[in-house]
């Protein structure tokens, strides 16, 4: 049944011009689209019409995906991220408050994505081993598109210092996420509330 | 011009990692990396990590309907070519950075992916538009060399950078932009065609950009 099949299936599906498996598709995942598009895009209708591109652009290029280099999800929510960042850009529309972005680093994975639940723990405790002005950087740059300038600026640090803060971040980062997911799955968090 | 050097590039790395750069340090970061496989291992490093943060985005209920309207739009848009027929045209296809090319004044041959061997180029085109109106087209024919092709009808007259942003369909995912030469709008009119020394089916987006670089209209094609 197509309902159960994986995504890298789906997707071979979709790439063969299949549109069960593209239906199939976007029920399971117009939620995690919406929201990636949601969550850099103010306005409503502005996310939807990045949400329903973003799954256009799956119908269109599925046949490159390569789930060597990363997972249908994550592939997707790039995908929506970049249409998104793009959206707003071209209509000068302010992106989501930053603030909403960094409080992602405190969020737990919510009852309707209980499968997300590992990663989204295994995510929060990595951004909590980054200093703060690392992790306020990373946040920025990686959810909402913001340029090392554009952070300079807000912020009134130098241009180096904000590429350095994200480069270092998201190094210090994967780092974490690594020695994550060496450790057992049991292990109690050290140090962590 | 030199290619420049890690010391040079590694403070790019963070922009081109998270699709931000601007064209010129995509091409530089971009053409340092096809030499250098620390800097690409960092790159890599750097795109993967971000791109994982995308999962803290807590999921949300999207307006009713939105599934129907999807594949509403997916039914007006031509079917995908299967698996084999892109694997067919994209086995041929071979980077070759053409070495000592001087970077700035080669915005449109930078990188050089030339497809060979491609027997049934096939156009790919797209609506160029600004504020919700069409007021163009572009079209990119594969081929050595590929075409690209920009027509206008209702822009403003002055120059327009025309800016190409490209998503590679190999295993990198990764998305890039060069910048393929100026167009000049007289009378809210343009026709303009180029010679490129890029794979144009990894064409994603052609934008006209004013001189301070903000997209006066853009085009999705693909």
């Amino acid at each position: 049944m197509l309902w159960s099949a994986s995504d890298d299936a789906l997707l071979a599906g979709i790439a063969g011009g299949d549109t069960d498996a593209m239906a199939a598709f976007v029920q399971r995942h117009q939620r995690r689209v919406y929201g990636v598009a949601r969550g850099i895009v103010v306005d409503a209708v502005l996310a939807e019409d990045v949400a329903q591109e973003a799954f256009l652009r799956v119908w269109r290029h599925a046949g490159g995906f390569d789930p060597r280099r990363a997972s249908a999800i994550t592939w997707l929510s790039v995908i929506t991220r970049n249409l998104a960042i793009d959206a707003c850009r071209l209509r000068r529309s302010a992106p989501a408050d930053p603030e909403r972005i960094l409080a992602l680093a405190d969020r737990r994975a919510t009852p309707g994505e209980q499968e997300r639940t590992a990663e989204v723990d295994r995510l929060r405790r990595a951004l909590a081993t980054l200093p703060p002005e690392q992790r306020r950087c990373v946040l920025r740059a990686a959810v909402l598109g913001t340029t090392a300038q554009e952070i300079a600026d807000d912020d009134d640090i130098p241009l180096g210092t904000a590429k350095t803060r994200i480069r270092l971040g998201l190094r210090r980062l994967r780092t974490a996420l690594d020695e994550s997911v060496d450790a057992p799955v049991d292990a109690p968090e050290s140090g962590a509330s | 011009m030199s290619r420049p050097g890690c010391e040079a590039v590694r403070p790019l790395l963070p922009d081109v990692a998270v699709g931000v750069a601007d064209g010129d340090d995509r091409a530089a970061v971009l053409a340092h990396v096809e030499a250098c496989a620390t800097c690409r291992a960092e790159l890599d490093v750097l795109g993967s990590t971000a791109d994982e943060l995308l999962l803290l985005v807590p999921p949300a209920e999207p307006p009713a309907g939105f599934e129907a309207a999807v594949m509403a739009r997916l039914s007006a848009t031509p079917a995908p070519a299967p698996p084999p027929d892109l694997a067919a045209h994209r086995r041929p296809t071979r980077r070759l950075v053409a070495a000592g090319v001087a970077l700035a004044a080669a915005a449109a041959v930078v990188l050089g992916l030339w497809v060979s061997g491609a027997d049934d180029p096939a156009t790919i085109d797209g609506d160029l538009v600004a504020d919700g109106e069409v007021v163009g087209s572009v079209a990119a024919t594969p081929g050595d060399p590929a075409r690209l092709e920009v027509t206008v009808d209702g822009l403003p007259d002055g120059l327009y950078t025309v800016h190409c942003g490209y998503s590679t369909s190999d295993e990198s995912h990764s998305y890039y932009a060069l910048d393929a030469g100026t167009l000049r709008v007289a009378g809210g009119q343009a026709e303009w065609d180029v010679s490129v020394a890029v794979d144009v089916s990894e064409l994603t987006k052609v934008s006209l950009l004013l001189p301070n670089d903000d997209a006066a209209a853009v085009a999705r094609v693909g």
